[in-house]
């Protein structure tokens, strides 16, 4: 059986490498699972089903590969207790 | 994220509400073209309201914990109270009227100021035609995907406008003011000069 490492620690790897992966695979989205790459696609649907059908839930990372400054960030007017 | 065909749903209230609430199934994520429907998830029914403020889609923590989301990402959020980094969860909406939104991104919440378990944000409402009207004080929100139409109140009262001046200046025609005996006098008067 596959060990699970956790969301934190496949985006820690993604963090500490980001420089290295966007020489590689810049906008591309990848799916990172034990802190290594598997997949690589130009779309999130693509990356979200390749990921959903190869690896259960919660055992996996979706990131696109952008520069930092470039992420999108998500906005809340109201509401919202984080 | 993928959307059956077109589908719509209205919310009527018997005077000006608050916030546009409405109920939505939501169960884990799972594609409905390889999942049988005997072995779909179970789905789980919360309130949820529509936020034009909100750019995706929230859940509280009460709603990740009781359905069992996993995090497939993560995404910084700005709210009022500062910026962070937050998980980002998959899972599927399903809608009164029969309307189903698959593979959802969501982030999760400690909880809503004004209650509620979601908040259904632009990434929802901006994948079809979304209205609020308040006739006779009384609010009725509708929504349907896929989008349809623009509408333009401006463009509509424009060419309203456009259209009462033709009616008039028609409606005026022939209709000309009757000379009164006194302006027949001083027109004659003054032709005689």
């Amino acid at each position: 059986m596959m060990n699970t490492i956790n969301i934190d620690q496949n985006y820690s790897y993604f963090e500490k490498n980001r420089s290295q992966l966007l020489k590689k695979y810049e906008d591309e989205f990848l799916v990172i699972v034990n802190k290594s790459v598997v997949g690589n696609f130009k779309s999130e649907e693509k990356a979200i089903n390749y990921a959903m059908e190869n690896f259960k839930l919660g055992n996996f990372l979706i990131k696109q590969c952008l520069p930092k400054k470039e992420e999108q960030t998500q906005v809340f007017h109201s509401r919202v207790i984080f | 994220m993928k959307i059956r065909k077109y589908q719509s749903l209205t919310v009527k209230y018997d005077g000006i509400p608050g916030s546009i609430m409405c109920e939505v199934g939501v169960s884990l994520p799972f594609n409905p073209q390889t999942t049988p429907e005997s072995q779909s998830p179970p789905l789980k029914k919360y309130l949820a309201i529509w936020d034009t403020g909100a750019s995706i889609t929230v859940v509280t923590e009460k709603v990740v914990d009781e359905l069992d989301l996993k995090p497939i990402t993560k995404t910084t959020v700005r709210g009022v109270h500062g910026e962070e980094e937050r998980n980002v969860y998959l899972m599927n909406l399903f809608f009164e009227n029969g309307a189903r939104i698959f593979n959802v991104k969501v982030v999760s919440c400690k909880s809503l100021s004004d209650g509620g378990d979601l908040l259904l944000g632009m990434d929802i409402i901006c994948i079809g035609d979304f209205s609020i009207t308040n006739k006779n004080k009384k609010t009725v929100m509708s929504f349907r995907t896929p989008s349809l139409e623009t509408i333009d109140f401006v463009k509509k009262q424009n060419a309203e406008n456009l259209m009462n001046k033709v009616t008039h200046k028609k409606s005026n025609k022939g209709t000309k003011k009757k000379k009164t005996k006194k302006e027949i006098r001083q027109n004659r008067k003054k032709n005689k000069k």
